[in-house]
């Protein structure tokens, strides 16, 4: 990383501490190694082991913080953050990943999803206001990114980017043959996510706007998550006539996505906070966990209880503090604005 | 066959029943979706750009492809005729996607060329080759600007802009990729 860089990003780093703190959000630490983890599907983890008089103990690195951060939120010490490390194996190193990257998680209390996406544009604007002086800052990169947030639904961004309504295609053979009209190429079976997967990548994303920072909100509710399912019927919730009646009429989470420069840079729900929902969320998860092939690994039984005798309703965002570098200074490689990536310590093979 | 996940740039892949070069390859892996990997290929025997996306456990086919020398024979509506330099077997290579190429072959001189299933596909010219100025105009007197240039023909009959100091019968420095006037060539 060349030395303007990195004193950007320890400006970056202090600047992403204050607005937090002065916003009355408490910065905590929590462990990196633990026992079990929340069932992901698509994650693949970094398992290890702790010796101890003999026997010894699984332990693994987290791939979020999210599993001690929701742990916390019911002890009372309000609205939450933290920075640290975050590790994701099988994340392969391309220019936007690092299995080994940095990311900030923050928990707001009695709020939704849309009171997060207002904090985070103000977080933006703070942001580049404060490190507009800041060695190593790109002025064209921070008028970018200071510009006001877009809002798009995701089931506008396939239309328009696509050409493809996602409430008219319930089905998984649907969706497929409307895509494969598109001209994209898809494999034999795959699935309704998986198609909505490849709209996102080679439809929306590469046409988003790098202009000014876009979020993507009201994600359908087929992508396993645990955000909360949108509560008040919505345009975007109503269903059309064969799709209803098939049982598989368009739902969407209370979640957005921020994408700047072209990066996939947050990821941001209002939380479910039902105790069935989340045990359904595991159960789920776990399933195809085995169905991939995924490395096993423990899991918190105790967690889905957490959220029993008046869990606040919360919301809760993540963001990729490498990309977050990548945008503000205009690198196209994440290994431009980290100290050590892990292909530049491996050995050559 | 190798999964998509492995795929290294520069590798050849067997796609549509085409060699495909691997000129670009990115990975991308949304926060709550399966791993992607994104690729830009070369068909190796038209040219012409490709961009895949795979998952990462997808099973792609690899496609083994080779160099080796030969020279140049001739041309003609065929294509390209060689003759491997170490079998004296002769291929003929399609012209199709290789017309700027072959704007620069000389007749009689070997070059590295791709093989793939017994076929010759492709051939590999260097970055930058050296060619005799055949028809250059004399300077104008007085005609200093600085950076002016002229057009001269090369032995192989095409033209290329060069500095107007160029003379006819000297060597010049060609980029064969861009057909672009390098420097002088002082034997």
């Amino acid at each position: 990383m060349e030395p303007n860089l990195a004193r950007f990003r320890a400006a970056l780093m202090r600047e992403l501490r204050a607005f937090f703190s002065d916003r009355a959000f408490l910065e905590v630490e929590t462990p990196r190694l633990a026992p079990y983890l929340i069932p992901e599907a698509h994650l693949e983890v970094f398992s290890t082991e702790y010796l101890r008089s003999g026997s010894s103990v699984p332990l693994y690195l987290i791939p979020s913080p999210e599993l001690w951060l929701k742990q916390l939120i019911p002890r009372g010490y309000g609205n939450l953050f933290e920075i640290g490390k975050c590790f994701r194996n099988e994340e392969q190193m391309g220019s936007a990943h690092n299995p080994e990257f940095t990311m900030l998680e923050w928990y707001m209390l009695n709020a939704d999803y849309r009171q997060s996406l207002q904090l985070f544009s103000e977080l933006l604007q703070a942001l580049c206001t404060a490190l507009a002086d800041s060695p190593g800052a790109d002025a064209s990169s921070l008028q970018r990114a200071s510009q006001p947030v877009e809002t798009v639904t995701v089931r506008d961004a396939v239309r328009t980017y696509g050409g493809i309504d996602l409430a008219e295609h319930g089905s998984d053979g649907s969706l497929r043959r409307a895509a494969l009209q598109t001209g994209l190429s898809l494999g034999q079976d795959d699935d309704w996510n998986t198609v909505f997967d490849r709209l996102m990548l080679d439809m929306v994303e590469p046409q988003l706007p790098c202009d000014r920072p876009v979020a993507l909100i009201d994600y359908p509710a087929r992508v396993s998550t645990l955000a909360t399912t949108a509560g008040s019927p919505s345009p975007d919730t109503a269903a059309a006539g064969d799709t209803a009646a098939a049982g598989l009429e368009y739902r969407t989470v209370e979640r957005w996505e921020l994408y700047l420069a072209g990066l996939e840079l947050v990821n941001c729900y209002s939380e479910e906070i039902d105790t069935a929902r989340i045990g359904e969320f595991f159960a789920r998860e776990q399933q195809k966990k085995r169905t991939m092939g995924r490395s096993e690994h423990a899991v918190p039984q105790h967690f889905p209880a957490v959220f029993e005798n008046s869990y606040p309703r919360c919301s809760g965002g993540a963001m990729g503090v490498d990309r977050l570098m990548m945008a503000l200074t205009g690198r196209k490689r994440m290994n431009e604005v980290i100290f050590f990536s892990l292909s530049d310590t491996l050995l050559p093979r | 066959m190798i999964k998509a996940g492995a795929i290294e740039k520069g590798q050849c892949l067997l796609m549509k029943d085409q060699p495909y070069l691997v000129t670009e390859r990115d990975f991308v892996n949304p926060g709550k979706g399966s791993a992607f990997v994104k690729l830009k290929l070369k068909n190796l025997r038209t040219g012409a750009t490709l961009r895949e996306t795979l998952k990462t456990a997808d099973s792609v086919e690899t496609a083994d492809v080779f160099d080796k020398d030969a020279q140049f024979l001739y041309e003609d509506d065929a294509g390209y005729h060689v003759m491997d330099s170490e079998s004296y077997e002769q291929y003929v290579i399609p012209k199709e996607g290789l017309e700027q190429k072959g704007r620069f072959m000389r007749e009689g001189e070997t070059y590295r060329i791709k093989m793939w299933e017994q076929t010759a596909i492709d051939i590999v010219l260097p970055m930058k080759m050296a060619f005799v100025v055949t028809e250059a105009e004399d300077a104008i007197k007085g005609d200093t600007v600085t950076g002016a240039t002229k057009t001269v023909v090369i032995e192989t009959g095409i033209s290329v802009r060069v500095p107007i100091f160029i003379k006819e019968g000297e060597k010049i420095l060609v980029n064969t990729e861009t057909a672009e006037y390098v420097e002088r060539v002082n034997d």
